[in-house]
């Protein structure tokens, strides 16, 4: 099972970026809540291996 | 699945502010009704606030450094014009900012029930980087 990981880097101009990995789809928003503490989120997407994966599940899907 | 966002750090928390200032090596005052700022001369100034650096852990020549809590909740900073051109400016602030997202990070995660693994501080070009890492169980 692959571990669920939380990094929150503290950038010195004050901003902050929080980076789930490991995470089912439907407890990412709880954790970002959680880790965001009331603040503002600037910008936020899913990492380029949630793409890579959807794609390799559609090319799966198709060879069936 | 895996996400990622960018966040701008609000100052709501006093115990985090004060933490925060502490830690990087402060001695804040903390006035539950506001008190004066004191201005370079010694004198009181107009400007009051709630959490307070006083001159004499800034400068010879400096003003008291201010924390004022807004009617929303929200601290804001009280900065003369002096101060900001000797280094206590927005990047300064943005400091202050890390610091407090720290302490709020830490103290948050831990009552959540998240499993602290671990801190590194990494040296950019505009200053220090802090990576917290923690694992959910």
């Amino acid at each position: 099972m692959q571990q669920k990981l939380i990094t929150v880097t503290l950038e010195p101009d004050g901003t902050s970026k929080i980076d789930l990995e490991g995470f089912a789809d439907h407890t990412c928003g709880k954790v970002m809540d959680d880790f965001r503490g009331g603040d503002r989120v600037l910008s936020e997407r899913r990492r380029p291996e949630y793409y890579n994966r959807s794609r390799g599940q559609q090319l799966q899907q198709g060879n069936q | 699945m895996s996400k990622y966002a960018e966040i701008a750090t609000t100052v709501r928390n006093q115990a985090y502010l004060v933490a925060a200032l502490a830690g990087l090596g402060y001695k804040p005052e903390i006035h539950v009704d506001g008190a004066a700022l004191v201005g370079y001369e010694g004198r009181e100034r107009p400007e009051r606030a709630h959490v307070i650096i006083r001159r004499v852990q800034i400068g010879d020549a400096s003003n008291d450094i201010g924390f004022v809590r807004k009617p929303d909740g929200t601290f804001g900073a009280v900065l003369s014009e002096y101060d900001r051109g000797i280094g206590f400016d927005e990047k300064w602030l943005g400091r202050v900012h890390q610091a407090y997202k720290e302490q709020q990070t830490l103290v948050d995660a831990k009552a959540k029930g998240y499993i602290f693994r671990g801190r590194e501080v990494v040296q950019t070009p505009e200053g220090p980087q802090i990576r917290l890492q923690f694992a959910a169980r």
